[in-house]
Order: structure tokens, then sequence, then C-alpha cells
């Protein structure tokens, strides 16, 4: 033991400072700290980590030329000019034209639509389903969720080209039966993570604590469930859109997808591929534009992985 | 309490057994029986794997039995179905271990505890409903500006009054306390078991009290159940429990409880055990204690010693006792 | 009190987490000494800084968020805060053990219990394997496991939770150490596992006279098995004396009330407990005066405006609390 430490503080203290004063807390706590709320939290967190935020960022102009950008030029996307083809980017054509003389700029940003169209479409059409099976999975248990699982083990194990080349031989190829058939076995992924989530979840106390005022599945299901599990569900959505869209460009620059004169990235790439050499730009901006898309939406998805789960970040 | 009505739940021959892996059997209560009075609290007590928080559940039917009864106010819970079901669960209520599972962590502290008034439509219109939320968070001492905000803002202790203040809202008879204290911090415990023994004076609540520390389980409890594997080893009024053990395994529990004082801690002479306590997937044949048991024979090892009163009031699982 | 019996002298120590709403207190000048073969417990709630203590003389403090911010830590002549991270190696496990609450996340799944105590034995003692081996079983059949051999190659998983806190103990023993801390040792267990847990550290401090810190919330356990004790609440100490000076004449209004409030096996049934008003304050922002004045039934004007110092009572009884201030009078 320290001696100064042991010495009372010196001197004589004045008896007023002793008087006896009312004790603050009650019997009733009242002591909570206001702090902020989970969805607070996962702002802050994302908006303080810069690589999401720039991601976030790209996306916003990606997404306003995607509107904008085919109106502001003064060429329309499908109108063919032979008198100007393969054209270097300019004050007339910014982006150049191609080799049947259609303006670049309006066909990369009608590119970035169906890029993004396809991306939203199949990234909801995942979530729906996935969602929904993976709930039915993971709350029902059991033998549902013994077939349902081994449904969709089958589903996955079949080769996505030769579904895709089936749908699009009955339906013929265009941007939804793109989206149609990435959308057969796309969900999967989104159940086994929702199945995941809800198994873990169902045994909560909160949910026992449901049944026991006697709450019935479904109430426990869309009320307690599914809300807890929206991070990894919205995390799984912002990381799907890239796949998708990099699929469509992939299915279009092989010919069974979006098909001329509609402009997608693929066919556009497949276009400027024979002479690329000669007219870097036909292919340059189709790529770059997709490579750039693909690399905001992964590096924000990832952001929001962190942001919701900062114990997950690698 | 009065031992001559009969029990407001009745317990008769209850087992809840899972299936684990490899096709085992986990036979987490074994035929139980025992009855609660209305207006009593029922402490139980036992360790990890006794079955206590399962029979706790399974009572409150939110696990199907394996075998056996639960009536309460003289109606088998077990044949309810549908509406019928739904209406007894208003009167039996659970308070959970844990404060920070037991409530959405998305929901406001306001639709937490409108939650039962909801499911059972007793809310009313808005105003109702947040009036009734808000008499219940004074009830069990906290603000009525409370009701907006969420769980993770407040404490432990605040979160447990959280939880309390929910299971009332329906008015029910019967609460199951399963562990409500042992998550909190020592200098919070006794603000919640206070709560707890002063709603029961003014409302008339029958508790079962889960817990594994013996000294509040003693001080909160009418009568106290001791559970060992699953199977109800004594059953006493909880002075005569504490006073006089008649079975080895709560003798030895009794005495394993350290006390905080240094005196009869130095008079202490602690039955200290040997082993640890046996899987209840394959529990020990005979006596389920037998293996631990300083006075165990062959006997034990042989028969299964039935539950029989051992001096007025007071049963024992023992053949010994 | 002789220098030389004094393993352990925590001086001053200032230990800060920085969080995003400001930099929490986690422990503030806390000032203790430990001699040779004496048990010690800190007592104290969840965020009183107990096992952030504990943690600073292992330097097992998570930095970042942590940061020890003053004081010093001698520890068999050594200042422990000074030392560089491969010294501490060569220190933890050697000088000092150290056994978890959770003897599963402290023990590794992968390896079995046999080499995880040879491993230890080969780093500090420079035994060779065999010698290693023989140690280590000695250590197990120490801590009182049945058939140490077989015991020897098994894995973590094959053992129940009191038979791993056994093994931890075997693990954080075996090199000898000067000093044990134990961070809530038995709270994971249950009851009567719990005793014998307890039964053997009692037995081991005696037979090899070790130091020991003893991390807990629970009082019965350290009126069972600890020669001192210390009281902390929100990062301080707020009283020190012997286990009877504290259990049997706690001055500070905070011990007294944690005492009064648990239930006593020859208390009438019908007294209501006298619980401990409040909850304890954000350490984010601690009150400037003494930390338990809103929940204190003596609280005084100056409470709020200024901590007291520790005062004492005895040699070795000391408390901070203005009502033992030599200018106080009772009313």
């Amino acid at each position: 033991m320290q001696p100064a430490e042991m010495n009372t503080q010196d001197g004589h203290i004045d008896s007023a400072q002793f008087a006896r004063i009312e004790k603050q807390a009650k019997v009733t706590e009242v002591g909570v700290t206001r702090s902020r709320s989970a969805g607070q939290e996962i702002w802050y967190r994302l908006r303080t980590n810069h690589w999401a935020m720039f991601g976030l960022y790209v996306l916003a102009v990606v997404i306003i030329m995607a509107i904008i950008g085919p109106l502001i030029s003064q060429y329309d996307y499908y109108t063919t000019n032979l008198d100007a083809t393969n054209q270097a980017p300019s004050s007339e054509y910014w982006f150049g034209t191609d080799n049947l003389g259609r303006d670049m700029f309006s066909r990369t940003w009608k590119g970035a639509q169906i890029s993004l169209t396809v991306g939203l479409a199949a990234a909801l059409a995942d979530l729906l389903i996935g969602v929904l099976m993976g709930g039915i999975m993971g709350y029902f248990g059991g033998k549902v969720d013994e077939f349902l699982n081994r449904f969709s083990e089958v589903l996955y194990a079949i080769p996505y080209l030769l579904v895709v080349i089936l749908v699009s031989v009955v339906l013929g190829s265009n941007m939804w039966t793109i989206v149609l058939a990435m959308s057969i076995t796309g969900w999967i992924n989104m159940s086994w993570i929702v199945r995941g989530q809800i198994m873990q979840l169902k045994n909560q106390e909160y949910v026992l604590a449901s049944r026991s005022m006697g709450a019935g599945g479904f109430h426990i299901l869309l009320r307690h469930l599914v809300p807890n599990s929206l991070g990894p569900i919205i995390v799984t959505v912002a990381l799907s859109v890239p796949s998708a869209i990099f699929a469509e460009a992939f299915l279009s620059f092989l010919g069974l997808g979006v098909q001329s004169p509609a402009a997608s990235w693929g066919v556009m790439i497949n276009d400027a591929l024979s002479s690329w050499k000669m007219y870097p730009w036909q292919l340059l901006f189709p790529a770059g534009m997709l490579t750039i898309t693909m690399l905001a939406f992964n590096i924000f998805g990832d952001g929001l992985r962190d942001a919701f789960d900062p114990k997950m970040k690698v | 309490m009065n031992g001559n009505s009969a029990p407001l739940v009745e317990i008769e021959g209850l087992s809840k057994h899972f299936q684990v892996a490899d096709g085992q059997t986990l036979k987490a209560v074994n035929d139980l029986t025992l009855g609660i009075y209305k207006g009593e609290t029922l402490g139980v007590v036992g360790e990890s794997g006794c079955g206590k928080s399962t029979a706790g559940r399974t009572i409150l039917r939110l696990y199907e039995p394996t075998a056996g009864t639960v009536t309460f106010n003289g109606q088998n819970i077990y044949k309810m179905g549908g509406s019928k079901l739904k209406a007894m669960r208003r009167q039996m209520q659970m308070v959970f271990q844990d404060p920070y599972a037991s409530l959405n962590p998305r929901w406001s502290v306001e639709n937490i505890i409108a939650e039962p008034l909801d499911l059972h439509n007793l809310a009313g219109s808005r105003k109702e409903r947040r009036m009734k939320v808000e008499s219940l968070l004074e009830r069990v001492g906290l603000q009525s500006s409370h009701a907006d905000r969420y769980p993770h803002e407040f404490s432990g202790g605040q979160r447990q009054r959280i939880g309390i203040a929910r299971s009332l809202a329906v008015d029910p008879q019967f609460i199951v306390c399963d562990e409500p204290i042992s998550a909190l911090d020592v200098s919070i415990q006794a603000q919640i078991v206070n709560l707890l023994k002063e709603l029961q004076r003014s409302e008339g609540f029958t508790y079962m009290f889960i817990a594994h520390d013996l000294a509040m389980v003693k001080h909160i409890s009418d009568r106290v159940a001791v559970m060992y594997l699953g199977k109800l080893v004594e059953l006493a009024e909880s002075a005569d429990l504490y006073a006089d053990a008649k079975h080895p395994y709560t003798q030895a529990l009794l005495s394993s409880i350290p006390v905080p004082d240094p005196d009869i801690e130095a008079r202490k002479e602690r039955i200290v055990l040997k082993g640890d306590i046996p899987s209840p997937i394959n529990p020990p044949s005979g006596c389920p204690f037998r293996t631990r048991c300083p006075a165990a024979t062959e006997r034990c090892a042989a028969e299964m010693p039935q539950l029989r009163e051992v001096k007025p009031g007071h049963l024992a699982a023992c053949h010994y006792a | 009190m002789n220098d030389n019996d004094t393993v352990l002298s925590v001086k001053e120590l200032q230990v800060a987490f920085r969080t995003r709403s400001g930099e929490v207190q986690g422990v503030r000048n806390v000032t203790f000494d430990l001699k040779k073969g004496e048990a010690l417990a800190i007592v104290g709630e969840s965020g009183s800084g107990k096992s952030v203590t504990a943690q600073s003389i292992m330097r097992l403090i998570p930095s970042p968020p942590g940061m020890v911010k003053g004081g010093t830590i001698q520890f068999n002549g050594q200042n422990i805060l000074k030392k560089s991270e491969k010294e501490m190696e060569a220190i933890r496990g050697k000088e000092m053990g150290m056994i978890f609450q959770d003897p599963m996340t402290s023990l590794n799944p992968t390896m079995t219990i046999g080499r995880q105590i040879t491993e230890v034995l080969i780093k500090h003692q420079n035994m060779d394997k065999k010698q290693a081996r023989l140690r280590a079983i000695e250590m197990l059949r120490l801590v009182g496991l049945p058939s140490p051999d077989q015991r020897f190659s098994q894995y973590p998983h094959e053992f129940s939770g009191g038979m791993r806190q056994r093994a931890m103990i075997a693990i954080a023993l075996a090199c000898d150490p000067t000093l044990l801390i134990a961070d809530e040792p038995t709270t994971a267990l249950d009851v009567t596992i719990q005793a014998q847990i307890l039964e053997l550290m009692k037995d081991l401090q005696e037979r090899l006279g070790t130091s020991i810190i003893l991390i807990t919330h629970d009082l019965g356990i350290v009126a069972d098995m600890c020669d001192r004790v210390i009281v902390m609440y929100a990062g301080k100490v707020v009283e020190e004396g012997t286990k009877d000076e504290i259990f049997k004449n706690p001055k500070h209004p905070y011990t007294r009330g944690l005492l009064r409030s648990l239930p006593r096996l020859d208390q009438p049934k019908d007294e209501p407990l006298i619980p401990i008003d409040g909850t304890p304050p954000n350490m984010a922002n601690p009150p400037i005066g003494c930390a338990f004045c809103d929940r204190c039934d003596f609280a005084m004007k100056i409470c709020t405006e200024v901590d007291s110092k520790m005062i004492t009572h005895s040699e070795t009884h000391a408390s901070r609390c203005w009502l033992h201030h030599s200018s106080y009078r009772e009313e």
C-alpha cells in the first residue's frame, strides 16, 4: 500500500460540503443512454467507408447517365449512318461511331440501361424466390427442408448455360429470357443464405417468446425472422447484381442474349472485336463501362457487408 | 398456498425426449409429476442438463411432450388446439433468461410490449395501445417515455424489466421465470427479484422460478424442486429443504454454494462430488445420481428409486432417504 | 511490509478504450500490491474494470482500441509495461499463468491437450519431448484428471467443461509460475463442478505457494478462497482490505450494498432484498465526483464535486469514501 495514496485529503473541509443530497437513482432505473439505432449505426459505418462511398458515387453516375445519356446525345442508338462509320471520338460523336455509323455514346448508355435492368431484375427475382424458399426451409425444417434442399441441389447441378440455351430456344433470345434463365437457378444461393440465417435466429428467445404468446408461423417468419435477416439478404442482393450484369454481357457476347441492333455491352464488345486494333474506342467504351460498373457494385457490396456485420470484415 | 385445493398447474408423468444424432435419445425430462398451487412460487433448481428449462418450456407447450399431461385450471393443455390453445397462452407466460436475446433488436419497446396485445387483439386503438404500454412500463419501474426506445439502449436489468412488462400485458395467471436473473449483475439481481415478488403480491401470480442460484431460489420460493438428469429428486417447502435435505444430491448441492461469509466458509465441511454430470443421452441405470453419490450401493444401480414422502410434505427419490 | 515479499505492484494504472462515442475509461488509477503466496480477489460487476486490470498485467489488452495511458506494473522486479511483445512471450506462461472463464475458447481445438502442455514446457523450460511428456502427465494427474496417460492424447472437445478447466489449470501451472491470474474461472461451470475446481485451486495454492489474483463477481467464492479483497467500481478501487475486514466491516457504501443485496440462507422469506438502485455510470463520460454517488444512500454535496482519495482504516483496510474523512461528522 502506498502511503501517499492512503493519506486522507489533507486539511479541514467545510461541513457544508458534507450536506446530504437526495439520491438520484430511484428504485426505478433511469440510466438509459440514448444511442444510435441499428439502422443509423449501419449507415454511419457505410458513410465512413471511403471505398464503399466511392463505389456508391460511381454507381449513381452510371445510373444517371443510363437514364439521361441516350437523351442528351443528338443521335439515337439504332440509326445507322453509313457516311460516318468508324468515326473516332470527337465533338460531334463523343464516343465515336461503330462500323454501321451508330453513335457509340448513345449505345454505351443504352447498354447501361440494359445491363442495369437485367442486373436489378435478376437480383429482384432471386430476392423474392430465395427469401420465400429459404424462409420456408429454415423455419419449417424437417421433411419440408429436406425436400426443398434436395430440389435446389438438383437445380444447382444443371449447367446454367444449358438452361440459358434451352430457354432461348423455346422463348427466343432477348433481355427478359436472360433474366428468366438466370432466375431459374439464381435464387438458390439466396435461399441457402436465408435458410442458414433463419435456422440460427429461430432459436432466439424472442422467437420463443412470441410463440409463447400464441403467435403463428407466418407472424414469426415475417415479423421476426426475415427482418432480422435483412443484413445478409441485402448484401447478397448487392453482390448478385454484378454477377447478373456480367452474365448478361457474356451471353450477349456469345450471341445467346440481347441481339443487335439492341445495344448491350456484350453485343457492342462482340461487334468491336473484329477490328479493335483499328478502332480501339469501339471496344474500350463498352468494356470499360462494364468493368467500372461491376467493380463499383462489388466494392459497394463489400462495404455494405462490413457495415452490416463489422465482425465479418477480413 | 393451500395444500387442500387442486393445483393450478398439474404436471403428470411428463417426459420430453429429443432425438439426437445417431438415432440416440436425449431424455431431457423424465416422468415428472408435480403440482403448482395458485399464488405460490415453485423454485426449480439443478445443474446443466437436469432438464429444468426443458420442463418449463414443455409445461408451456413450447415443446410438444413425449408423454404425460399438463392440466391448467382443470384442462389438459396438450389436448387443445387452434383458438383454444391461443386463448390459453394468455394465461401462461414466460420470462426468459437472456435479456439480450429475448427482445427483438429491431423493434421499439412499444412494439415489443404490445406484441401479445396485438396477437390477442387486445390493443384497441393506437392511442389505447400506447396507453397500455406506458402503464405497463410504469408498473415494472421504467418510464413511459421509454416506449420509443430500442432494446440496445437499455442495460441488462432494464431489458429484463421490459421482458416482464411484455409478459404482464395479457394478464396471465401463471408465469414461468426461466433463470431471469442469472445473466444480471449482482446489484441488479435483487431489483428484479423484488419486482417479481411485488407483482406477485399485487396480482396474485403463480410462479415457476427456474434457477441455479440456490440462495436466490430459497429466498423467492415457497417450495423447491430439485432436478438431476431429467428426474425430480427432491421436493419440499423451501425452509425445510435447506434445513433438512434428504437426497444426497441436494445435500451436496447445498454444500457446494460458496456463502459470502468467511466464518461459515471456514467452518464448512464441503461435500465435493467426484466426477462429472453424466450425459442425459446415456444416463446411468437405476438412480441417475448413483455414479457420483457418496452413499451409493448396489441397489441404487439396479433399482430406480421412486419419489416418496419421507416426511410430511417432503418428497425425495432415494432408497435411503 | 517487506518489499522482497511483493510479487506484483500495480501503481496508478490507467487503461482506456477508444470507441466512436469517445474514450471509455476502463481502469482509472488502480493501485495495489500482491505478496508472495497471497490469494487476492478483485471483485466488481461487469464494466468495473476488473478484467481489464488483469489483462493489463498479462499485457493482453487488445490494442487498438485499448491503450494503457499511465501507471506502472512491477512484476518480479521488472516493469511489465516497458517490455517488448517478445519479452512478454517469455514471461507469459512461464512466470505468469492465466485461466479464463471459458476454457473452450482458450484451448486450441485442433491440438491434443498433451501437446498444448508440452509446447509450453518445451518453449519455456528447455525440456525435450520426453521430459515434457512426463511432466505434462504429472500435471494432469496433479489437477485431478482421471487416467492422465489417456487424457494426454485427447482433444479438448472430448473433455467436459470441468475437465477443460482442469486442463487449463494444468497448462497455466506447468512452468510453476509465481503468479496465477484466474478470470472468472468457474462462472461457466455448474455448482458441484465449481466446488471441485475451487477445491483444486485452494489445494494447489497451498502446495505450490503460487500467488493468485482471482477475478470474480461471486462474493461467496471470495469468502471461500481469498486472503485479501479489492472491490472495484467504475474503473476505480473503492475498497481494499483483508477478507474479514471486507465481509465483516465493509466501509464503502457500494461494498455494503453489494453484501446486503445478496440473499442469505438464514434470511426470512418475506423480508425483501435490499437492492442497489440504478445502474452503473456510462464510462465514456464518467461522473466528476464519486462514480457511485447517484446510487448511494449517503450521497453528499462533496461527492458530486470531487472523488475522495483512499482513506485508511487500518494497515490493510482502506476505502474511497468521504464518509470516512476526518472532517465528516455524523449528524
